[in-house]
């Protein structure tokens, strides 16, 4: 089978795919043409070199310098005294010198500064970040944002949620069991599963097989009323369609990359863009919901902070490459419409780092943070929330993880209460 | 034919219902689905579920069942880069120096051993002026080596037959080298560099050591040199390091007798070494222990292996020392108070080694003598002296480790990975009360209050954690060395803040907590009586709650019927908490209870049930099918009989297909029950058990060697990931996942299985007794009949009950999927069009939907 018409016959299954998302659709008054990247900037990065810019020295605050930081290759950094210049957008927006090409699309980007995390570990930063809930004797308490997406936009999905390092969380019994994400270490791991042999079965032996345990499992839904019978049976439809294909060879590190050379994959942050380049690839055959990946290297307590504002510049490089390739690509669904239109990006770390500079030359953690979404549903050009002068804390009025993750959710039409213990929904974010 | 004894020997009256509550008690009893052979047991009358249950109450996969329950909360093992142990007094580095002949010869050496020669003392014996190399902080060393003279290399170093080079180590002239049966012998495998000298060829028959590090006493003097460290000093030429200054202790104990096995010996005396045969010490480089790795099956099963660091072998032995607590409870039927009460533990050749030599080695005191067992959480006297440290699989029973510790309490691996006083007590609470800390709002409001008891936003949670936390206030944080009272006590007037401070002051003792009057000690603030009991304090405290009991039914109820309990399960909770109270705490009789409950039988049942459509009959109808193979049947028929206590129902069957009765449900059946349930997916570890079962009832290994070639699979870690399994060491919980790539990747494995089995069993034509899978001999284009009867035996290994009991038309199915695949094959295929049939047909049932729920 060629890749044409491999295209066609997922394009088939994405009938199929999409008649059993009506109902999910129905329920949530949900989009089910809509598409989901989360990243893990992992470390906790220095919110002062791109979103919450400061150049004074003021209070705890020792601002970004040419002292503390190497500014060799900081496409945005513009030297004023010791310190840099922040770049203000059009609309006001003040940016630091590590947003980089990430800055060009400066209209279509929501900031949210000044989140209150309540802590400073990594671990739990993390699952604060993207559960709203603070760990519970080490353990994850609640389901992570990626995971409710799925559950609630992506069960019916061919994969509803793939967790490239990304610290995705499945906790509880109440939300479907196909939206368990399927955490690896490499998207290598989740293509390997889907190649097969020559040697003894063939395609159409496989179809056959397929068809006898689709029509098991079917029956064996209608007479137990059982949903697990039920997913087994669309997930053996769905294996039928990728292992007919050339997914194997498409979705390998090596292919990934040659496919898509607009990321760096010799850089700071080593291959871990090929997780980016899988994202937009199975977008674009509309075989997932979600897609997580961690972008990480920013934990800097000693003189590699250096280097912090270049990583994190690299990191918003690749938020930058994945918008402008999903500006290119059609929608696999809907006509006229771009992909870029219909997917949503949010950007999480788990704290921020100090203000201060420690002994050691580096910004130790801080329970401070910020988060970067690109969405429509979302009022872009704008930055939400402060942070004191003095000592970059969540100013009054602020709000927490959990809030940023509920309105996330509001804006698919979820109802976060069904999901989420805490959190509010920040109307003021939303487009109206 | 196997099948045909199958049939002929199945004679007794069983219901579908019995055949899935049989598979339900053998996934959780034994950890996977029933074989052939344990189907045919169970047909048989006098087989006897009281019995069967009894019996398996017994048995290892039943306490790992339960165990991992438990450890699903906790997740004892550490991730790896956490904590690794490399205590400087227990690292025995690896650095190497250019011999009189030219050759690299390899040389152990301890960062930090005291030496007399002020040159050398606290770094390698040899200076960079001798060797020509500067040994650094880690890894190989650097420079041009220069020949070292053979008198040079006599007077500084000499050659020890290590313990884990020689089985009789202890021995005047060890003999018992390790080679290839090394890891048959005792368990693990060393990496080819551990055996041979640098030129990759020479069997190494001992190792060269510094001579300070080869002495044996087990005390030795403080040594004083009258140094002491200023900021600043400069690192003297020739040094990579400073010189060792005096600490407090040996200025203070000048000449005194030091335990070799206490930090202090170490730090203090150039008379300590690593023992005999270095038994104190642990080689760390080069990575050299073949470790197990990915064990969900159990250490002695492991899907991978790879060569690792000795900092990280005793990992895997803390990690396999809590399972070993658990099992001992539940293998024994203990009160499960024990787990956190008692003083006992199992232990192995590592952790002897560990508790005896290397555990004290960080500890704190400055007492320097031997480690009393008022001082520490494991007496090193009360550890075996039976138990060689390489002896991996001799695991050997504690019954005291001394007056501190408690069960699982004080197990470094349970120290080590709840870090924090609070972690430990949280995470204790949580798991035996079923209670959490949940706070009214996620917001903090700024607050200088030290007291976590009153602090605002803080104190609805701290009330209780910070007292609960203060029983820990005796184990040092991250750590697993015990802070004991006689050096200690809680409240210290010696640290107040206006007095001048001893050294421990700052490190032992709350600056926060301190004022003109006392110092308390960490974490003790909130209950200074809870910090001198010590974690048996806690361990009483939860064991008396009220919360105890319930939460150990809720807990074990929940894993076994697969849902949560509701609130209309509480009187039966209750009283089973009542029960199992008053019966002593044990958890056979829990689970006993458990599993012979209705809710449990109907969770059982309620995965099978017959097409709304099938000829009018009620879709409950098939849970109470009935069936009583009464005889040898000819080829494709299986004579059935209806149970008697209830009027058979008439089924339409399609022409040829097997004569089945389906009867009303009987008064009393499972249905209720079974409505309310929804299946359970079959646990990872279950799974994997079910593939290692079916296909041969091998290792992961053999398995692996007997799937790969022909593109058919590729190595078990590129499927692990897939399943769901738990990652306790970093905490990833247990999933048992149901999505696309899951079956997708069981896919690619059981059709890999099938086509070997395939191979194997039919094209190759096995001894009926060595056969995997197909415990038949192809026919070409067989007839329904015949089709049927061979289809059955497979029915019964891969979904544990006859196919005659199945939902009508699967027989219909397959041996139509059987026809379609053995239509139009290539003659010049590596099987013959039935052969690949069966591979197909094999290939469905092995990912059926029935096979993975339960």
């Amino acid at each position: 089978m060629n890749r044409r018409q491999l295209l066609g016959m997922l394009g088939f299954g994405g009938v199929a795919t999409l008649c059993r998302r009506v109902t999910a659709a129905a329920a949530t008054a949900a989009s089910p043409a809509d598409y989901f990247i989360f990243i893990h900037a992992a470390g906790g990065w220095d919110v002062m070199l791109w979103a919450d810019p400061r150049n004074e020295r003021k209070g705890l605050v020792e601002p970004p310098s040419l002292a503390n930081t190497n500014v060799g290759g900081l496409e945005r950094w513009k030297t004023a005294g010791n310190t840099f210049e922040p770049i203000v957008s059009p609309t006001g927006q003040r940016f630091g010198p590590a947003i980089g090409q990430l800055y060009e699309l400066r209209d279509r980007l929501t900031i949210v500064n000044g989140i209150a995390m309540n802590t400073v570990s990594h671990d739990d930063g993390t699952t604060f970040s993207t559960t709203g809930r603070h760990r519970i004797g080490g353990a994850v308490p609640e389901s992570s944002i990626d995971v409710l997406i799925a559950n609630e936009l992506g069960a019916g999905q061919l994969m509803p949620d793939i967790a490239v390092r990304f610290p995705s969380s499945y906790v509880g019994t109440k939300l479907d069991g196909r939206s368990i994400p399927l955490r690896v270490d490499s998207v290598d791991a989740v293509t390997r599963a889907f190649a097969r042999s020559q040697h003894f079965l063939r395609a159409a032996d496989r179809t056959a097989i397929t068809s006898v345990l689709t029509d098991e499992a079917a029956e064996l839904a209608a007479a137990t009323g059982a949903a697990e019978f039920s997913q087994l049976a669309s997930q053996h439809r769905d294996v039928s369609a990728l292992v007919s294909g050339d997914i194997t060879e498409t979705f390998s590190s090596r292919r990934l990359q040659e496919l898509y050379p607009e990321f760096e994959y010799r850089g700071r942050l080593g291959d871990a863009p090929v997780a980016a380049a899988f994202a937009i690839e199975a977008i674009k055959r509309n075989m997932v919901r979600c897609v997580g990946f961690a972008l990480g290297g920013l934990d800097t307590h000693t003189a590699n902070h250096r280097h912090h504002a270049l990583t994190l510049q690299e990191i918003f490089g690749v938020v930058a490459t994945t918008l402008k390739l999903l500006d290119k690509i059609p929608h696999p669904r809907l006509r006229n419409t771009k992909l870029s239109e219909r997917t949503h990006l949010l950007v999480v770390s788990e704290f921020c780092r100090t203000p201060q500079i420690n002994p050691a030359g580096g910004r130790d953690h801080y329970p401070n943070n910020s988060a970067l979404i690109v969405s429509p549903r979302f009022r872009a050009g704008r930055t939400f929330g402060t942070t004191d002068p003095d000592q970059l804390l969540p100013g009054r009025g602020s709000w927490a993880a959990p809030d940023v993750l509920a309105t996330y959710l509001a804006a698919f039409g979820i109802e976060p209460r069904r999901f989420m213990r805490d959190g509010r929904v920040l109307r003021e974010l939303l487009v109206r | 034919m196997i099948v045909a004894a199958l049939v002929a020997s199945a004679h007794a009256e069983r219901s579908l219902d019995d055949y899935r509550y049989f598979r339900a008690l053998t996934i959780d009893f034994v950890g996977r689905p029933p074989t052939a052979s344990e189907i045919v047991a169970f047909e048989r009358p006098e087989f006897r579920f009281d019995q069967w249950i009894d019996r398996h109450l017994a048995g290892k996969r039943y306490a790992e069942r339960i165990r991992n329950v438990y450890n699903d909360r906790l997740r004892l093992d550490l991730p790896l880069g956490a904590a690794p142990f490399k205590p400087p007094p227990v690292m025995l580095r690896w650095t190497s120096v250019m011999g009189p002949d030219g050759k690299v010869i390899d040389l152990y050496f301890r960062d930090g051993q005291r030496r007399t020669r002020p040159d050398l003392d606290g770094q390698v014996c040899f200076s960079t002026a001798e060797t020509g190399l500067v040994v650094g902080p880690d890894g190989p060393p650097v420079g041009k080596p220069k020949r070292v003279s053979q008198k040079l290399l006599n007077a500084r170093t000499v050659v020890i037959r290590p313990w884990w080079l020689y089985a009789d180590y202890r021995a005047a002239k060890p003999r018992d080298r390790a080679g290839p049966v090394w890891q048959k012998r005792y368990g693990f495998e060393l990496e080819w560099s551990m055996f041979t000298e640098p030129d990759g060829k020479t069997p190494m028959t001992g190792i060269r050591v510094c001579r300070e590090e080869a002495q044996t006493a087990p005390t030795g003097r403080v040594f004083v040199t009258g140094r002491v460290a200023r900021k600043g000093d400069p690192i003297p030429p020739g040094r990579q390091t400073r010189l060792p200054a005096d600490t407090a202790f040996a200025t203070a104990h000048k000449g005194e007798v030091v335990s070799c096995t206490s930090k202090a010996g170490f730090e203090s005396s150039v008379d300590c070494g690593c023992g005999m045969g270095l038994e104190r010490c642990m080689p760390t480089e080069p990575n050299g222990f073949v470790m197990p790795w990915s064990i969900p099956l159990g250490v002695d099963q492991p899907f991978d292996a790879a060569p690792r660091p000795g900092i990280l072998w005793l990992r895997t032995w803390w990690a396999e020392e809590a399972k070993r607590v658990f099992d001992r409870v539940f293998e024994q039927d203990r009160d499960i108070r024990e787990l956190l009460t008692s003083r006992g533990t199992v232990i192995n050749g590592p952790l002897a080694q560990f508790y005896r030599y290397f555990a004290n080695a960080t500890c704190c005191g400055d007492s320097g003598g031997s480690a009393a067992a008022s001082d520490v959480l494991f007496d090193p006297s009360k550890v075996p002296s039976a138990v060689a440290p390489y002896e991996v699989n001799k695991w050997v029973e504690v019954s005291d480790r001394g007056p501190h510790a408690a069960g699982i309490l004080t197990l470094p691996v349970f120290l080590l990975k709840y870090g924090s006083q609070r972690q430990r007590a949280h995470a204790i609470y949580n798991a035996f009360t079923c209670k959490d800390f949940v706070a009214e709002t996620a917001k903090l409001e700024p607050s200088s209050e030290p007291d976590l008891t009153k602090r605002p936003g803080c104190s609805a949670c701290h009330q209780r954690l910070e007292p609960m936390a203060a029983y820990f206030a005796r184990v040092q944080e991250s750590d697993w060395s015990f802070i004991p009272a006689s050096q200690f006590p809680a409240v210290e007037s010696r640290c107040t803040s206006s007095a001048a401070p001893v050294s421990a002051c700052k490190t032992v003792y709350d600056p926060v907590f301190t004022n003109s009057q006392r110092a308390v000690l960490r974490g003790a603030y909130a209950s200074v009586a809870h910090a001198d009991l010590g974690p048996q304090g806690l361990a009483a405290e939860i064991t008396s709650s009220n919360d105890f009991a319930p939460c150990a039914v809720r807990t074990i109820a929940t894993a076994l019927l697969g849902r949560p309990l509701a609130v209309a399960d509480n009187a039966w909770k209750m009283q089973l908490a009542q029960d199992f109270a008053a019966r002593g705490y044990r958890m056979r009789e829990l689970v006993r209870a458990i599993v012979t409950s209705d809710l449990y039988r109907g969770a059982a049942a309620g995965i099978v049930g017959e097409t709304k459509s099938a000829a009018n009959a009620p879709a409950a109808a098939s849970i109470a099918r009935t069936v009583a193979v009464t005889s040898a049947p000819a080829a494709g028929t299986v004579a059935v009989a209806a149970a008697p206590a209830a009027g058979p129902v008439a089924v339409a069957a399609a022409p040829g297909a097997d004569p089945v009765a389906v009867a009303a449900a009987p008064p009393g059946s499972l249905i209720a029950a079974a409505a309310q349930s929804s299946p359970r997916m079959v646990p990872p570890e279950a799974f994997l058990r079910a593939y290692l079962a079916w296909f041969g009832s091998e290792g992961p290994y053999d398995v692996f060697l007997r799937a790969r070639g022909d593109d058919l699979f590729d190595r078990w870690p590129d499927y692990l990931a897939a399943l769901g399994l738990p990652e306790y060491h970093v905490d990833a919980p247990r999933l048992t996942r149901s999505n696309t790539v899951l079956r997708a990747a069981v896919g690619r494995l059981g059709e890999a299985l099938c086509a070997r089995a395939a191979q194997h069993d039919l094209h190759d034509h096995a001894p009926a007794d060595k056969r995997m899978v197909f415990a038949f001999d192809v026919s070409a284009a067989p007839t329904r009949a015949q089709f049927a009867t061979a289809f059955d035996g497979l029915h019964r290994t891969f979904l544990g009950y006859p196919s005659s009991l199945a939902p009508r038309h699967r027989v219909d199915r397959f041996f139509d999927l059987y026809r379609r695949i053995a239509a139009d094959r290539d003659p010049k295929a590596a099987l013959t069009a039935d052969e690949t049939a069966w591979v197909g047909v094999c290939t469905a049932l092995v990912q059926h939907p029935e096979a993975s729920v339960y």
